[in-house]
């Protein structure tokens, strides 16, 4: 999923595993949906949004597919 | 061993990530069955299960020391990569056992083929892998 966490971690001036440590998950996590391969939790993505002061809209994209599903 | 002991002890262990304690404990855990293994080929089974054992334990002991601390090693995505892989370790081993033993059993009603106790307890294990699974199942899903 489409997210915006590279830049709102670079503006907060913090490293993935600064972040990593901030919501509890290894720094592979971090870095795993930074680069869109992994999909959060639901729960994952309100501590992100929450450390972040932001909704979790505000950092994940969601883009329906094709089909619409 | 006090509890001030006891803090320093994991005050060293969280000096590193998870992520390198992960790779760590990864590459103990796979050395022990490795080891294992590759002493049977050389003639030194007992010795082997020996070294299997301490690495293990080794092993074992660090990852209950590392979920005492603060260090984070298993987190949500490990969690879902191992029902990843178990999934397709139950449909690669449950699945090519359907195909295999149903096409045995289809072969011996026709006469083509006959069960030696070897394939039939394999049958067996393969019938009682499938339905531990399916009684999991069940259980989870009563509670879901």
């Amino acid at each position: 999923m489409k997210n915006r966490l590279p830049e709102l971690r670079e503006r907060e001036g913090i490293s993935q595993a600064e972040l990593a440590e901030a919501v509890d998950v290894t720094r592979q996590t971090i870095n795993s949906i930074e680069r869109e391969r992994y999909d959060p939790s639901l729960e994952l993505a309100f501590e992100l949004a929450t450390y972040f002061d932001a909704t979790v809209e505000d950092i994940f994209l969601y883009e329906a597919d094709e089909d619409g599903v | 061993m006090n509890r001030d002991g006891a803090r320093s002890s994991i005050d060293v262990l969280e000096r590193y990530s998870g992520e390198t304690y992960g790779r760590a404990l990864l590459g103990v855990y796979l050395a022990a069955p490795t080891v294992w293994l590759v002493s049977m080929y050389a003639g030194h089974a007992a010795a082997g299960f020996a070294a299997f054992l301490v690495i293990f334990a080794f092993g074992l002991a660090m990852d209950l020391a590392l979920r005492r601390s603060s260090v984070v090693l298993y987190d949500e995505r490990y969690e879902r990569i191992s029902r990843k892989a178990s999934d397709a370790v139950f449909n690669v081993y449950g699945g090519g056992g359907f195909v295999v033993f149903v096409s045995l059993i289809a072969l011996e009603f026709l006469g083509y083929y006959e069960m030696t106790p070897r394939v039939e307890t394999l049958f067996l294990a393969w019938s009682a892998f499938v339905l531990s699974w399916g009684v999991c199942y069940t259980a989870f899903k009563s509670r879901a």
